[in-house]
C-alpha cells in the first residue's frame, strides 16, 4: 500500500533540502579551476558583509570567491529553482508530465528572440533588460503557438503537446542559427554560440539582481497560487467545476512561465530539462500536491544546477563546459523513457 | 413531434427565478455543425431531471453550458434565477457540482487530498484548507464509507472506489444543484444503482445524463429526450418513453412493461438497422 506524505515528513523535507543546498553552495564556491577551502570562504564571506579583515587572505581569492563564484552560485539557485517551479506549473496546466519550458519552445522561442537582438546590432544587446525584454517577447510566443498547436484536435493526447513543442523549437533553432549566419558582428557570433549552449560564467553582482528577483518573483506566484494547480492537474473541465478560472489561469501561467525562461535564458542561455526532471523525482518523493511540489522543486532544482554546474567548470579543468550539456545529458535519456512508458501504459 | 410545440411556448422567460436551472433557446454551433438548436430546459428545485438521447446528441455539450466549461451565450442559462455568464467560476462552484467519469490523470494525489479539492470553491487560492474543511471531507468519505482509505493514493484504488471518492468529492462542495454525466458508466451493476440510490436521497435539485435508460426511467421525475441537438420529447418517464420513440430516436425495438410501483420498465429486442 503506497502511502502519501503526511506535513509532518513535508517539513522535514523542507529543512533536508535546505541543509543539502547550503552544502551544495559551499562546494559551488570552493570547487573550480582553482579549489579553495572552506575557511577562506567564511573569511572572504565575513569580510564583505561585516568588514572583518583576515591577513592571510589573497587578493585574488577574494575576487574569486566575491566576484566570480557567489554570484555564480546565486545565479544557479535562483536558474534551477525557478526553471524547476516553471516545469511543474506547466506539467499541471497542460495536464502532461512531458511538460517544461524547454520541450514546449520557450527557451528557443527566448533564444531566437535573443540571437535577433544580437542580430540587430550592439545598440541592442549591450542592455541586459532590452536582452531579457526580447528573450520574455520570444517565450510567451513560442508558448502561445506551441500550446495551440497542441490543442488542435483531442485535447487529451499526452505527447502531442510535447512533439509540438520539439517541432516548433526545432523551426526556432533554424531561426536562431539564420540571426547567427546573418550576423556580421565576430564577437556578438561567439557570445550567441556560447549561449545556446547555456552557461553561468557570465553571472556578476552587476548582472544577476534581474534574473535573480525576476525569477524568485515568478517562482512565488506559483508558490501562491499552488491550489489551483492541484485542480488544473485534474483536467480543465474538473478545475471549472471546482471554481477554478482556467482561462485565465492559464494565461497568467503562460506569461509567469514567459517571464522566468526569459530572464533564465537571457542571464544564462538554454539550460534544459531542468523543469522536467525534478519535479517528477519530487512527486515520486512527496506526491503531486502543488503546496507541497513547487516550494521542494525550487529547493531540488536550485540544487540540481549547482552539481551541474560544479560539474561543468570542475571535469575539463580550467577550461569550461557548457551546463546545459550535463543538465540535457541527465534529461534527456529521462525523458525519452519517460515517454516510452506514457505511450506503453498510457500513464507514467 | 408534438411536444416540441408545447416546449416553444415554455421558453418565453417564465418563472426562471424560481427553478433552480433554466435554459432559454440554447443553441452552439461549431464550425458548420450544430451541436444544439434552440434546447430550453426547465429544472425546478428539488427535481431530479434526466436527459438521454444517442451518442452524439448534445447531451454532454448541454451540461457543460450549466457549468460553464463552455461559456454560454448571453441571457441563455440560469443558475438559481441568475444568469450564469455574469457569475464568477466559484460562485458557480458553490451552486453546482459536477460528477463524472473519472479521467486518467498523471498526477496521484491521496484520497482525502482528491476530497478536500471539492472545498476550494471556499477558499482563496493562498488560502490553507481548514479544520472544518478537513471535517466536512471526512464525513463525505464516510458518508461513502471510504474514511479507512483516506490516505491511501488515488491512483491505487478500483475503479468503483475512485468513483465512489469523486462523489465524495462532490459531496464536499455542499452544491444545491447536482449535475451528472454518465458517471456510472464504469461501474459493475452494484455500484451504478447504488450510486443512484446515493443521490436520489441527497435532496437536491439533479440533472443528469444517462446512457441506461432503466436507471433513467426508475430515478427521475422528469425526461428531456435529444436528438440530433434538439429536445424531441419532454415529460414523465412513462409518457415519454414509447415504443415509437425508442424506435425513432434510439433506434431499438422495445417491450415496455409497467413495474407495481409504477415505473417503466424497457426490455431491449434488438436494433434497427437502416439502409
Amino acid at each position: 500500500m503506497k502511502k502519501l506524505l503526511a506535513k509532518r515528513s513535508f517539513m522535514f523535507m523542507v529543512i533536508v533540502s535546505v541543509v543539502i543546498l547550503l552544502f551544495s553552495m559551499l562546494a559551488g564556491i570552493i570547487f573550480g579551476a582553482a579549489d579553495l577551502s572552506v575557511d577562506k570562504v567564511f573569511d572572504v564571506i565575513s569580510l564583505k558583509l561585516f568588514g572583518i579583515e583576515q591577513e592571510t587572505l589573497k587578493r585574488s581569492q577574494i575576487s574569486i570567491i566575491w566576484e566570480l563564484r557567489l554570484p555564480r552560485v546565486l545565479l544557479a539557485i535562483a536558474a534551477g529553482g525557478s526553471l524547476a517551479v516553471a516545469g511543474a506549473a506547466m506539467q499541471a496546466v497542460t495536464q502532461n508530465v512531458l511538460a517544461d519550458p524547454y520541450i514546449l519552445g520557450a527557451s528557443g522561442g527566448a533564444s531566437s528572440a535573443v540571437a535577433f537582438c544580437y542580430f540587430l546590432g550592439s545598440a541592442f544587446y549591450s542592455s541586459s533588460a532590452v536582452i531579457s525584454a526580447f528573450a520574455f517577447t520570444g517565450a510567451t510566443i513560442a508558448l502561445i503557438i506551441v500550446y495551440t498547436i497542441g490543442r488542435v484536435g483531442s485535447p487529451g493526447s499526452t505527447s502531442r503537446l510535447a512533439l509540438s513543442g520539439i517541432a516548433v523549437s526545432v523551426i526556432l533553432n533554424a531561426l536562431t542559427q539564420f540571426f547567427v549566419s546573418m550576423s556580421r558582428d565576430a564577437s556578438a557570433v561567439r557570445s550567441i554560440i556560447a549561449w545556446t549552449m547555456g552557461s553561468l560564467a557570465g553571472a556578476r553582482w552587476n548582472n544577476i539582481a534581474f534574473p535573480f528577483f525576476g525569477s524568485i518573483l515568478g517562482s512565488s506566484f506559483f508558490m501562491f497560487t499552488a491550489r489551483a494547480y492541484n485542480l488544473m492537474s485534474q483536467g480543465d473541465e474538473t478545475a471549472i467545476s471546482l471554481g477554478i478560472n482556467v482561462p485565465v489561469i492559464k494565461r497568467l501561467t503562460i506569461l509567469v512561465v514567459a517571464f522566468i525562461t526569459g530572464v533564465i535564458v537571457a542571464a544564462g542561455g538554454i539550460i534544459g530539462f531542468v523543469g522536467f526532471v525534478i519535479p517528477h523525482i519530487i512527486r515520486i518523493l512527496a506526491g503531486a500536491d502543488h503546496r507541497r511540489l513547487f516550494p521542494l522543486s525550487f529547493l531540488i532544482g536550485s540544487v540540481f544546477l549547482l552539481w551541474m554546474d560544479i560539474l561543468a567548470r570542475t571535469l575539463m579543468a580550467p577550461r569550461e563546459m557548457s551546463v546545459g550539456i550535463f543538465t540535457a545529458f541527465f534529461g534527456g535519456p529521462f525523458f525519452v523513457y519517460l515517454l516510452y512508458r506514457q505511450n506503453k501504459y498510457g500513464r507514467i | 413531434m408534438k411536444n416540441m410545440q408545447k416546449l416553444k411556448q415554455h421558453s418565453k422567460p417564465v418563472n426562471k427565478m424560481e427553478n433552480s436551472v433554466e435554459v432559454h433557446n440554447l443553441s452552439y454551433k461549431i464550425m458548420d455543425s450544430t451541436i444544439l438548436e434552440d434546447v430550453s430546459i426547465h429544472i425546478k428545485k428539488g427535481a431530479f431531471v434526466g436527459v438521454i438521447g444517442p451518442n452524439g446528441s448534445g447531451k454532454s455539450t448541454l451540461l457543460r453550458h450549466i457549468y460553464r466549461a463552455i461559456m454560454p451565450p448571453k441571457k441563455c442559462v440560469y443558475i438559481n434565477g441568475r444568469e450564469v455568464e455574469t457569475m464568477s467560476y466559484r460562485s458557480v462552484a458553490q451552486q453546482v457540482t459536477v460528477m463524472r467519469q473519472e479521467n486518467s490523470t498523471d498526477f496521484d494525489f491521496s484520497v482525502l487530498d482528491m476530497v478536500l479539492m471539492g472545498r476550494a470553491p471556499y477558499r482563496k487560492l493562498y488560502e490553507r484548507d481548514t479544520d472544518e474543511d478537513k471535517r466536512i471531507a471526512r464525513n463525505a468519505l464516510a458518508f461513502m464509507g471510504m474514511e479507512d482509505l483516506a490516505h491511501r493514493s488515488f491512483f491505487t484504488l478500483s475503479g468503483g472506489e475512485k468513483q465512489r471518492v469523486l462523489i465524495a468529492r462532490s459531496l464536499a462542495q455542499e452544491a444545491d444543484i447536482l449535475i451528472l454525466d454518465e458517471p456510472t458508466n464504469h461501474l459493475d451493476v452494484h455500484y451504478q444503482w447504488l450510486l443512484m440510490d446515493i443521490v436520489k436521497q441527497l435532496d437536491k435539485t439533479i440533472m443528469a445524463v444517462f446512457h441506461d435508460l432503466n436507471i433513467a426511467c426508475s430515478y427521475c421525475d422528469e425526461l428531456y429526450v435529444l436528438n440530433h441537438g434538439k429536445v424531441v420529447a419532454q415529460g414523465k418517464p412513462c409518457d415519454v418513453c414509447t415504443q415509437r420513440l425508442l424506435e425513432e430516436v434510439f433506434r431499438v425495438r422495445t417491450e415496455l412493461f409497467v413495474l407495481e410501483d409504477g415505473k417503466l420498465h424497457i426490455v431491449f429486442k434488438g436494433s434497427i438497422q437502416k439502409d
